[in-house]
């Protein structure tokens, strides 16, 4: 066999459909050939992930219902709740792939959340779905501060949306999304599905697109495939029609304008977050990966799910030339896992006239009278002397405005050098259901120097 | 690992939850084209389960469920043969089996680069795969719809699997990872 007739093969075998003379054949030839079993194991992987990514309910599904069930755990402290989730967790898993089928909800939408996403409803009836209810009915109301939540609506469409956001359902065909980043994919029976934001309308002639409504800024709409109308609801209200690759920002007087097709700005799935952590993406690593560039681009929901974050936040993995790290060129610095880091990036004298925008902070469950265990990563790159420092602190409460828990300045001086200081802890015992945990640069000058932080975690004190 | 320590019971959970895809896409590969994958794939969760006490935490979470999963495997393909020849012998399945856990990895990686080589797909492509995978169905239902054979659809369907492999391989290794 060539080795285009052996991937036919290999295809073939994972459709079922290998006949039993090439079975024999196939089989001698993987025996033998280990570049043939590689090109085996890519398929597999490959068969496996679009089962995950096309699949209307996927082994994850059950997965992530197990990991809030994980959460709520923790919380209670209830062993005999535990078990009976346990087992239910696990008949879940098993069944989830016998649901590729699952039926489309008879209810207008249902939605999922990330891990530690936090959110409120508003129901406009009178009498709305239970609390624990993930339905959504018509005219309710979303308000997103924290993770990633993903609606399934009514005639096969499917959104994803990355915090801050607040939207509204309106039909099967409609959604006023004022705030947001969010991604779309729109059923073939829904077509002429409507996103308005309060500068955009856009009217899906089916296909995949996302919608950019962020606060102070132009809205845009980026056309991943099929055709969109994409109208400004001020002003001129001027009107085109898009195609695949094309992206628009609607700017002050409704006139569209050309601007790059950012793929990266938005997520189509809900991110995975693994293990135990109490902080959800502690590593930078569950959202998009930030595209090589010199000092980074700035962050967005996309590469940060789970945080929330000032305009300064720097979001990088390796420079423009491939180098991994922060930084630019081949100097760059790695955190303990090498991976991606989160860096700040105000460049000025004296206190950053406005802190907000060089913070990054997350808010998670605790249990009031805990103690907890912060840690973190934090290192520096300076190309000019100084000495750089980040803040870190615990708040009651589900921002970072509440009362203090603990702090702790974590400083590293062009003495030092470039590179992390060792792991840095801190301490804090929650009085509340919600604490928020803040890093600021608090750096008297950082003019060419930028701080950076990797590998946050939280664990409790038994 | 105590059954009635809420903490400990959700770290396991933690790692069961996280290890899903893998375990998927290696019974995947030892099941090629066998429609009781998902059979497999429940059974091996309940024994993971039920074994979760010999589970010792910060040990090789995956390589365990792994060889628990191997044996659900050989268990099913032992009644399997007796009904029909399956591309696995025990012989390649020891092989197969032996390289999987170096060769099913950076399922996380993969996700990312497969969404932007989905998206450099035309619309018809996207729709046959999303017919295949998301439907579940056979192509035969979907080729009357479009007009078009079965066989054509199979070759299709072949073309972009092979272009998404490769995508995904020459994304992964341009990040400097192992594809």
């Amino acid at each position: 066999m060539s080795q285009s007739e052996i991937e036919t093969a290999i295809q073939r075998a994972f459709d079922g459909s290998l006949s039993t003379e090439d079975c024999l054949r196939l089989r001698n030839i993987l025996k033998s050939d280990p570049t043939a079993r590689a090109l085996y194991f890519e398929h597999a992987a490959l068969h496996q992930l679009l089962i995950y990514r096309l699949s209307r309910s996927t082994p994850l599904d059950a997965a992530r219902s197990l990991t809030d069930t994980r959460l709520k755990l923790q919380t209670r402290r209830s062993a005999r709740t535990a078990l009976a989730v346990a087992a239910a967790i696990v008949l879940l898993l098993g069944i989830t792939l016998m649901r590729l089928l699952a039926p489309e909800p008879a209810v207008l939408a249902t939605f999922e959340t990330d891990t530690g996403a936090r959110f409120t409803l508003q129901h406009p009836d009178s009498d709305p779905p239970p609390p624990s209810s993930n339905e959504i009915h018509e005219g309710t109301r979303i308000l997103l501060d924290q993770g990633t939540l993903e609606v399934k609506i009514r005639k096969g469409s499917r959104a994803v949306i990355l915090a801050p956001a607040i939207l509204r359902i309106d039909s099967d065909t409609h959604m006023t999304l004022d705030q947001g980043t969010a991604w779309f994919e729109i059923g073939k029976d829904a077509a002429g599905f409507e996103v308005n934001t309060p500068q955009l309308s856009v009217t899906d002639l089916g296909t995949r697109f996302g919608v950019l409504a962020l606060p102070d800024a132009n809205h845009e709409i980026h056309v991943f495939s099929g055709k969109v109308i994409a109208r400004g609801r001020s002003g001129t209200m001027t009107e085109e029609t898009l195609t695949t690759g094309m992206a628009r920002l609607c700017d002050p007087i409704g006139r569209l304008k050309t601007t790059p097709l950012r793929p990266e700005l938005f997520l189509s799935l809900l991110p995975q977050h693994h293990g135990s952590e109490l902080i959800i993406n502690g590593g930078f690593e569950n959202g998009n990966p930030p595209p090589p560039s010199t000092y980074g681009p700035r962050a967005n929901a996309a590469f940060l799910p789970g945080w929330r974050f000032g305009n300064e936040i720097i979001v990088m993995r390796a420079t423009t030339e491939g180098i991994p790290g922060y930084g630019e060129k081949s100097t760059t610095i790695l955190s303990s896992t090498k991976d991606t880091q989160v860096g700040f990036s105000q460049d000025s004298h004296g206190p950053p006239p406005n802190q907000d925008n060089v913070s990054i902070y997350q808010t998670f469950a605790t249990e009031p009278g805990q103690t907890y265990q912060v840690q973190f990563e934090m290192g520096a790159i300076f190309f000019s002397p100084s000495t750089l420092k980040i803040s870190a602190s615990v708040h009651q409460g589900a921002t970072p405005s509440g009362p203090t828990l603990a702090s702790h300045t974590e400083q590293r001086s062009h003495a030092d050098g470039n590179g992390y200081n060792p792991p840095a802890t801190l301490m804090f015992t929650a009085t509340s259901h919600t604490s928020t945990l803040l890093f600021t640069e608090s750096s008297e000058s950082s003019v060419s120097a930028d701080p950076v932080i990797d590998n946050i975690s939280v664990t409790e004190i038994p | 690992m105590s059954a009635e320590n809420p903490l400990a019971l959700a770290d396991f959970v933690g790692l069961l939850t996280r290890h899903q895809p893998d375990l998927l896409a290696y019974i995947i590969s030892l099941m090629p084209g066998d429609p009781e994958v998902p059979d497999v794939i429940q059974k091996s969760n309940l024994i993971l389960w039920n074994k979760r006490a010999q589970f010792t935490p910060g040990s090789d979470f995956r390589a365990w469920a792994f060889s628990i999963a191997r044996f659900e495997v050989l268990n099913h393909l032992k009644k399997k043969r007796r009904s029909r020849p399956v591309l696995l012998d025990e012989e390649l399945l020891e092989t197969l089996s032996l390289q999987a856990h170096d060769s099913l990895d950076s399922h996380d990686r993969r996700l990312a680069a497969l969404e932007i080589c989905m998206s450099e797909l035309r619309q018809q492509d996207r729709d046959l795969l999303d017919h295949r995978y998301r439907a579940g169905s056979d192509l035969g239902e979907y080729a009357k719809r479009e007009g078009r054979s079965v066989s054509a659809l199979s070759v299709s369907l072949n073309r972009l699997r092979t272009i998404l492999r490769r995508c995904v391989t020459r994304r992964l290794a341009m990040e400097g990872g192992t594809p």
